[in-house]
């Protein structure tokens, strides 16, 4: 069956001059439309979940980019294969080839799961230690992105747990001061399309997302502190991370001007020289398809390579992190974390299938867990897992808003499927990202 | 002058409005699909596109619910296919020889029903593409985002290249030939009755004149009291060629 | 005495044309050509989301490979362990605070003035 041809062209100067809705340094116009390949089917308009696509039926249509999520799910979508994509792989592949530099791939859980379809096998097919064979074979060396996902679990769960107790058991202690400014119900901050997507257009809601960095910043920022200096043991200046995403919204994420917290961090303790210009914590980031061009080009097939047999302290995650890349499984692996912390026990199995996205718009769960501090009185916590913020978003985030949620925990991602969908992945020439009925009628199919 | 009652009413509205939507929505998609015009009249052409395809939608089930009869019958000389129905492609008709001097096959025609064994095969064709151009058509408005890329490109293809297939067969051979045969053009256009002379019927749809048309039951219909009973009339069956 | 009508034949009436084998012969011609048409739209239409189901699939696989090795949730990982062991200290620490964690959204509306709100 194979997979789109999808179109990739370079960043040009006008990319990092801001304006509009993009702050200076923040890549723009990362989606674009060629004109010259639009029929005006005008499919992509209807996948678009900020209305950002302009143009009627059988006109050639273009992104407005202010309003743009760079979600790329009318790439995805397009049946004519007219939307292209801006890749930094030419400077990734000039970095690699500099022996200064330490290039670091930060592999997201969803490539794992699709990066194999670009060279020939079904999709699904799963490639973990032959896809790290293959990275390192190509001169990388690898920080799992998984691993920062458990990171990102760490500090999310501790935060949504902080956030419980200060405003559901009334614990109103000094160091849980802060969480007064951010009411539940919590949501999540994984998916950098549903932020932006937010800060565009639902600003009210800003205070109830997340204070956790993505999984991909986490591990930019990890990876150029502690990994550089206490594990690896090598300059953070000499690092060039590299994210490997299934998303190109990511490569806006990572251009976003305050993620250079390694940057200041390292200056503050003291490790940097005083006139070193300031580095973001990813350097550069490359969608799924992106790394499989990059494997095509230095002739390495990751079916082919020999697995390896040993995983590196930096490569060990968990299945908590590793179902991140679908729809509701950020909210699965934080309520695995979640139920052991609060309850003090191991739950009876690790799979909650109620949360899981699968092809439904929008989940909800009601879910007991026994408090150890209240001596095992069991809370029940509803949650919410919206799959695809069009057309199952809206009428969630208006009951935030006018504070009727009965939500404490809602997790978006942009993507309907979670990030297995995203606008990086390669494309199945077959399918939709339509996961509602078919026709405005409701009619079954 | 005897005259024979070739297209019912049903049919000639069917046919007429079919043509006219047909051309309408072949013009305004080529220039769409072609690129020849500017954003603004493409945007335009394509709601009239849109409004010509609920016309010509609408048209075709009217024709198929309102005189499912006459589609019936239409369809049953369509889709019966005899030994003189094969013998027609030995000279296509005599067109050939009759145009352009091309020697093929026998002088004589096979004695043909309504329509030819040629209309046949493009009647079939033509109704096929109707239905895939409206089932397409309204897949493509409706559930464009919905149904799949697959699914969505080879309806894409079929409404595009199928029409503009069925469009060049009715232009350079259904119209040239309803214009040379001029009393069957006449009959269906004509505001009026959907009529043909005797010897046109004779001649041309000898079968279908012999087997499936009788005379009108010349009794009046209309009993004692003035109202309609055509009960008592016996239908007259022609049994002399 | 005839009706004035400008024609003297006309076809049969449709019930004697249309024998009742006839007619189940074109019903069946017709709902044989709709039924395959409809089977295969239906057939692609089912399938429209099936990479996405096959893709999440794989990556509950990887899930339960994950569970075997005795890594089923975050806080079991000795790698994150050993991060805050090392050098986090504890969730929601300083460092943590610093390096995890971010403190700017921003109101894009108030960004730019072109272009429509949405929603």
């Amino acid at each position: 069956m194979g997979v789109q041809k999808i179109a990739t062209f370079s960043p040009s100067e006008k990319t990092f001059t801001g304006g509009g809705t993009f702050l200076p340094g923040e890549v723009k116009g990362i989606i674009r439309i060629n004109p010259n390949k639009c029929v005006g089917c005008d499919t992509c308009r209807h996948h678009c979940p900020a209305g950002a696509i302009k143009g009627s039926l059988g006109v050639t249509h273009h992104i407005e980019e202010d309003l743009c999520l760079s979600c790329g799910q009318c790439l995805v979508n397009c049946p004519f294969g007219a939307i292209e994509q801006m890749s930094f792989l030419d400077e990734v592949l000039s970095r690699l080839k500099d022996p200064d530099y330490t290039v670091v791939a930060i592999i997201a859980p969803a490539v794992r799961v699709a990066l194999a379809e670009e060279f020939g096998a079904p999709p699904g097919t799963l490639t973990v230690h032959r896809m790290h064979a293959a990275f390192k074979k190509a001169g990388f060396r690898i920080y799992e992105n998984n691993l920062a996902a458990d990171q990102t679990i760490m500090e999310e769960g501790y935060e949504f747990i902080a956030k419980v107790k200060y405003w559901l058991l009334g614990d109103k202690t000094p160091e849980l001061e802060k969480f007064a400014e951010h009411p539940l119900p919590h949501f999540t901050s994984c998916c950098p399309a549903w932020i932006r997507y937010a800060e565009l257009y639902w600003p009210d809601i800003l205070p109830h997302i997340s204070g956790a960095k993505s999984p991909q910043q986490m591990a930019g920022a990890t990876v150029k502190t502690w990994v550089a200096l206490r594990l690896w043991n090598i300059d953070p200046r000499k690092i060039y991370t590299v994210g490997i995403m299934p998303c190109t919204a990511k490569i806006y994420e990572a251009s976003r001007p305050e993620f250079k917290s390694a940057f200041y961090w390292l200056k503050e303790k003291g490790h940097l020289p005083e006139d070193t210009p300031p580095f973001p914590d990813v350097d550069a980031v490359l969608t799924t398809r992106d790394a499989a061009e990059l494997f095509r080009c230095l002739n390495i097939n990751p079916l082919n390579v020999s697995p390896e047999k040993e995983t590196d302290i930096t490569e060990v995650y968990t299945g908590g992190a590793t179902i991140f890349g679908n729809s509701g499984g950020v909210t699965e692996a934080a309520l695995r974390t979640a139920y052991c912390v609060l309850s003090g026990q191991e739950p009876s199995s690790w799979n909650i299938e109620a949360v899981r996205g699968h092809t439904t718009g929008v989940r909800t769960a009601k879910l007991a867990i026994p408090l150890k501090p209240l001596g095992g009185k069991k809370a029940n916590f509803h949650i919410c897992v919206v799959n695809g913020v069009k057309n199952h978003l809206e009428p969630i985030l208006e009951d935030v808003v006018i504070g009727k949620s009965p939500f404490h925990f809602i997790e978006v991602m942009n993507c309907p499927g979670g990030c297995i969908n995203g606008g990086g992945q390669p494309v199945n020439p077959m399918g939709t990202s339509w996961i509602d009925p078919l026709l405005p009628l409701p009619l079954k199919a | 002058m005897d005259k024979v009652l070739k297209f019912s009413v049903t049919e000639k509205i069917f046919h007429n409005v079919n043509a006219v939507s047909w051309y309408v929505l072949a013009i305004t998609g080529i220039i769409v699909y072609f690129n020849l015009a500017g954003s603004e009249t493409k945007n335009f052409l394509m709601q009239i596109h849109i409004w010509a395809g609920v016309v010509f939608t609408f048209n075709f089930l009217a024709f198929i619910f309102l005189a499912p009869h006459r589609f019936y019958i239409l369809m049953k000389n369509l889709l019966e296919w005899d030994k003189d129905t094969f013998a027609w492609f030995k000279n296509l008709g005599g067109y050939p020889r009759r145009f352009f001097k091309i020697n093929i096959g026998p002088e004589e025609v096979a004695p043909q029903g309504k329509f030819n064994a040629g209309q046949k095969l493009t009647y079939l064709f033509f109704i096929f593409m109707i239905i895939a151009l409206i089932v397409t058509g309204w897949f493509l408005y409706f559930a464009k985002h919905s149904m799949g890329k697959g699914l969505f490109l080879m309806f894409f293809y079929l409404h595009v290249w199928g029409s503009i297939i069925t469009t060049l067969i009715a232009t350079f051979g259904h119209i040239p030939l309803s214009i040379a045969n001029k009393e069957d053009l006449l009959a269906m256009w004509r505001i009026g009755p959907g009529t043909v002379s005797l010897k046109w019927a004779k001649h041309h749809n000898p079968k279908w004149f012999q087997n499936d048309v009788i005379m009108r039951p010349l009794q009046n219909c209309r009993d004692q009291y003035g109202k309609h009973n055509c009960k008592g009339s016996v239908p007259i069956f022609r049994n002399e060629k | 005495m005839s009706e004035k009508l400008p024609f003297q034949y006309e076809e049969k009436p449709a019930s004697l044309l249309i024998s009742r084998r006839t007619f189940l012969k074109i019903t069946g011609v017709l709902t044989s050509v709709l039924a395959i048409g409809a089977y295969t739209v239906t057939d692609f239409v089912k399938k429209r989301n099936k990479y996405i189901k096959m893709r999440q699939k794989g990556l509950y696989k990887d899930d339960l490979r994950c569970q075997r090795n005795n890594l089923p949730a975050s806080h079991l990982n000795p790698t994150v362990e050993k991060f805050y062991r090392d050098f986090a200290e504890h969730p929601l620490s300083e460092t943590a605070h610093h390096l995890l964690h971010t403190h700017h959204y921003y109101v894009r509306g108030k960004l730019n003035m072109k272009g429509e709100r949405h929603g």
